[in-house]
């Protein structure tokens, strides 16, 4: 028969663990970011010399019949601000270990997300801009990168969530969860970009 | 008391084990950093050396541009030239290093893995993914300068794969010694070479993405046709950004720490000024890094009359030396032992420090412009030194490359009892070092002749210049040729030690090595460290630890700073 009592589990003589580094995932996650950050700004600038350049030799830089709307994007602007709320009410609800507010602020950072991606089709869908251009080319290029972040960061988010499904991440450790808000952040901050860059200033 | 009650396999349960991994299913799925970083290692060297074949294939039809004796015309030139000097960086040079990286600085920060053990492995499947899509798209008459537009877009992608790759496995190496540090270890006691190794994996991190962003503008600019692929030479452009200097320095970063580190195991005497060597090691970094990123609004790095270039230029020659200096304190108070790791990395250190005075002979266009401009000297020689548009930045190129491909094989020699158990031979390693070193040398020496003599920069559709043009070609492919034969060679030296009977060979500390790879058995065991290391108090952990340093395992960690 087996007689096991939580005690008995404890040898005698435990040494104390060495304190872990932990972390890990949280430091690799901000290097990435900063790694996508830069790569972005990188994509940004690029844009914005070459707009420079053609506005310097007095043309426009949008072609004749172009028109960039405002209302879809200041609408995903939006979505974008609500889902940093969405992504830090899923943290602190794990770090609380409570399950239900965690799984409901999961599902909605992710429903903004998706609401996110089918806004960017239907603003490309209204466009109308022909690909053979160098600044539908920058558009597109700028647009599809920061879907592809945003692509990233949902299922980063997916992760962080089927994790703390399974129990993996509660109050004693949430690190995947915060690591996973930050690259969303990164995500909303790549928009931003994208926002002021292309959508505001054209 | 507790009792364990263990269940009897039955014989059913053992049928349904599964078989033993075979050799070949270890090393293809392991998340073993060791195992990762010898593949690392293998395929970065093999790869050196068929670049550095490539390249010697180039120069020599650049000794007469215009009339072609391998290749078809300037377009295929372009192709030829472009394809060896992508994959020296990205397929040769980088991946060693990464591969020594991710080998060695879990082994010296005392951590049982790398951050992220199974990245890593992907990141390398990526990587040889990615540079075998960039071989293949030359082949089939993509890449710069190709004519085939589906596959000049396969070698953007593929490019952008190759360096997502690497710009991974920078992530992994940073957060090992961000976060995998054993217990005590502050920042300040890592040792050299992982800080240099962090150093080398910020200064990509924050540098490499923007590569990305241009290949991705330039994989949607081909493909929708926006490119005339007569101009598709135009794009070796994107590859400037890592292989000009002040960015090209990135490379000098961890083979001047490897370079320290190895000076003070050699000669019993480890670096004094710690931190002044660490300071340095970085502003090599921030050098390499700087000029990047102040110009990188319009993604290309290097503007020549830029500011930023002239200061950079001039403090570079200065910051390396400083790391030399530093380094020879060790040389004149230690005891220094005849060893080709200590050769190679001394040499590797001069080289560098050449390859940036040259780089100091491009101020003077930039100088002279703004005196022109500026003053009423009338100071006017342009005609007769400059530099920018020639072979001039081939010259650089050709002495960092070659420093960093010496530092390798001296590093490569250094570590071999932890890589392979087994000791390289260090016949071999010298003769490859001095090969590598004196075709650097040549390499440098014959661009930059031609430079001065007006050669424009490579990829040039036809000999210009001087007279002194061709037969400084011939010298710039001697020395190619020269830094290829030390490549075999490394490669043959490190297959020979890879696979030879290591009976006869020392466990552990095979050269008295005060950092805690030397604590552990050679080759480490899968954890690394068998026992628990102790909390380390000090920049040299094992100094004043016996022999047996294996056994001890970092547990003698209480000693003094040396």
């Amino acid at each position: 028969m087996t007689d096991i009592s939580p005690f008995d589990a404890i040898p005698e003589e435990a040494v104390a663990p060495i304190p872990a580094r932990p972390r890990v995932l949280l430091t690799g996650t901000v290097l990435a970011a900063a790694a996508v950050a830069i790569a972005y700004a990188g994509l940004v600038g690029h844009y914005a010399a070459r707009r420079s350049e053609v506005r310097a030799g007095g043309e426009t830089w949008l072609p004749d019949g172009v028109v960039i709307p405002l209302t879809q994007p200041n609408y995903m602007m939006f979505t974008m601000v609500l889902s940093i709320i969405s992504i830090l009410w899923a943290v602190h609800a794990v770090k609380l270990n409570d399950r239900t507010n965690a799984y409901s602020a999961f599902g909605l950072t992710l429903v903004f997300g998706v609401s996110q991606i089918f806004q960017t089709y239907f603003l490309v869908s209204i466009l109308d801009m022909a690909p053979e251009t160098e600044q539908a080319t920058l558009i597109y290029t700028l647009i599809g990168v920061q879907i592809a972040v945003l692509g990233a960061a949902m299922a980063f988010v997916a992760a962080a969530a089927i994790r703390t499904m399974i129990g993996g991440y509660s109050s004693r450790d949430y690190e995947g969860v915060a690591a996973a808000a930050i690259f969303w952040i990164l995500a909303v901050g790549v928009y931003t970009a994208l926002w002021y860059a292309v959508y505001i200033t054209k | 008391m507790a009792i364990t009650e263990t269940q009897t396999k039955t014989t059913e349960a053992l049928d349904n084990e599964p078989p033993p991994a075979s050799k070949l299913d270890v090393v293809l799925g392991s998340s073993d950093h060791k195992t990762i970083g010898r593949l690392w290692l293998f395929s970065g060297f093999l790869l050196l050396a068929g670049a550095l074949i490539v390249s010697t294939v180039a120069a020599y039809e650049a000794i007469s541009l215009g009339s072609y004796d391998i290749v078809a015309d300037a377009a295929q030139f372009t192709q030829l030239w472009s394809l060896g000097r992508e994959v020296l960086f990205f397929g040769g040079v980088v991946p060693i290093l990464i591969g020594l990286a991710i080998f060695v600085v879990p082994l010296q920060i005392g951590a049982p893995t790398v951050a992220f053990a199974r990245g890593a492995s992907a990141s390398f499947w990526t990587w040889l993914f990615g540079i075998g899509l960039v071989i293949a798209a030359y082949i089939a008459n993509g890449g710069a300068g190709g004519g085939r537009q589906d596959f000049v877009v396969l070698w953007a992608a593929g490019l952008a794969m190759t360096v997502f790759a690497i710009l991974w496995a920078l992530v992994i190496i940073a957060t090992t010694v961000l976060a995998a540090r054993t217990s005590g270890m502050a920042l300040d006691r890592v040792p050299f070479t992982s800080w240099g190794f962090f150093v080398f994996a910020l200064i990509g991190i924050l540098s490499l993405p923007v590569m990305i962003a241009e290949l991705a503008l330039t994989y949607t600019t081909v493909a929708n046709g926006m490119l005339d692929l007569s101009t598709s030479s135009s794009l070796t452009g994107v590859a400037d950004m890592t292989n000009l200097t002040p960015a090209l320095y990135w490379l000098a970063v961890p083979c001047l720490a490897m370079m320290v580190d190895i000076v003070g195991v050699h000669t019993s005497k480890p670096v004094a000024a710690r931190r002044a060597v660490m300071a340095a090691l970085a502003m090599v970094g921030v050098i390499g890094f700087g000029a990047n990123f102040l110009s990188f609004a319009s993604v290309r790095p290097v503007d020549f009359s830029n500011g930023v270039w002239v200061v950079v230029t001039a403090a570079s020659p200065l910051v390396i030396v400083s790391v030399l200096a530093l380094s020879g304190s060790s040389l004149k108070n230690g005891a220094p032992k005849a060893n080709a790791a200590l050769g190679a990395s001394l040499a590797s250190g001069l080289v560098f420090v050449l390859g940036a005075g040259v780089a100091i002979a491009g101020l003077v266009e930039p100088i002279t412009l703004f005196l022109d401009d500026k003053t009423t000297l009338n100071v006017d020689i342009r005609d007769t030194l400059v530099l920018h548009g020639t072979t001039f930045h081939d010259a650089i190129r050709g002495l960092i490359i070659g420093a960093a491909i010496v530092s390798l094989i001296g590093a490569v020699h250094h570590w071999s009892p932890k890589l392979w158990g087994n000791t390289s031979n260090g016949l071999l390693t010298a003769l490859s070092a001095l090969s590598a070193a004196a075709g650097a040398l040549l390499w440098g020496a014959g661009s930059l002749i031609a430079g001065i003599d007006d050669q424009a920069a490579y990829p040039a559709s036809e000999l210009s210049g001087g007279t002194s043009v061709e037969g400084a070609n011939v010298v710039a492919l001697i020395g190619i040729a020269l830094v290829a034969v030390g490549a075999v060679i490394a490669l043959v030296n490190t297959v020979r030690s890879a696979f030879a009977d290591a009976s006869g060979e020392p466990e552990g500390d095979r050269w008295a090595g005060l950092t805690l790879e030397w604590a552990t058995a050679s080759p480490p065991s899968f954890a690394n460290f068998d026992s628990q290391l102790a909390v380390v108090t000090s920049a040299t952990p094992l100094a004043g630890v016996g022999a047996n340093k294996t056994e001890a395992n970092g547990g003698a960690t209480e000693s003094e700073e040396a």
